[in-house]
């Protein structure tokens, strides 16, 4: 499954100037819980609302604080085309929660470990109904059916 | 912040007791030499976009070979 089959929301971006209050103000208004910080056309980092509350709200940082002075760099991110596997290992290695979708060097989606734990459950789910059927009405899948006489 | 291909990429470890994480730069995505970068990380051998911040290190080709 390519990551560009699971629906994503388009992220909400803000420049590096942003500051910390209308960051905030800007997931609540969107209800995200993450920015894409871009500079024009190139991402330069993301900031969450974790990062609100430990690196600014924890320090006692004013509210007029820039936004890329508490954000997370050095962002890694997945080509709209990888594969699922290729995501869970990238949230795996880089102990990250988000990870952004990039097409054509721009940034189409947000891929969070939420989103992908839910769409992989919904895949586990619908193998678990066929082996749920199985179990409950074992019987039922032991006769083959009588062949049908054509004509 | 510029990178050719075959440079290594140095993100350095965020907090204390943290290692450096290291990989080689296999695409260059961005205009000019810039990011993104496409990264094989040397620690897991996987690869990914990597938009590099101010605090990563390009270690150029030419710089780590011998004098």
């Amino acid at each position: 499954m390519k990551i560009e089959d699971i629906t994503m929301r388009p992220p909400v971006t803000a420049s590096p100037a942003t500051t910390v209050s209308e960051a905030a103000r800007l997931m609540a208004a969107h209800a995200v819980g993450s920015l894409v910080i871009a500079e024009g056309e190139q991402l330069v980092g993301i900031v969450t609302d974790r990062d609100l509350v430990l690196r600014v709200l924890a320090r006692n940082l004013p509210s007029d604080t820039r936004v890329d002075d508490v954000m997370s760099m050095n962002v890694i991110a997945l080509d709209a085309g990888a594969d699922v596997r290729d995501a869970l290992r990238a949230f795996s290695l880089h102990a990250v929660r988000r990870l952004p979708i990039v097409d054509h060097g721009r940034v189409t989606g947000l891929l969070s470990l939420d989103d992908l734990v839910v769409v992989l459950s919904n895949q586990l789910g619908d193998v678990t109904q066929g082996l749920a059927a199985q179990l409950l009405f074992p019987h039922a899948f032991d006769e083959p059916s009588p062949p049908t006489i054509v004509g | 912040m510029k990178a050719h291909m075959g440079d290594q990429v140095v993100v350095r470890g965020r907090r204390i007791g943290e290692p450096d994480r290291k990989g080689e730069v296999l695409e260059v995505r961005g205009p000019d030499s810039s990011g993104p970068f496409l990264v094989r990380w040397d620690d897991s051998g996987h690869t990914t976009l990597l938009f590099p911040g101010t605090d990563a290190v390009i270690e150029h080709l030419e710089e780590k070979e011998p004098a």
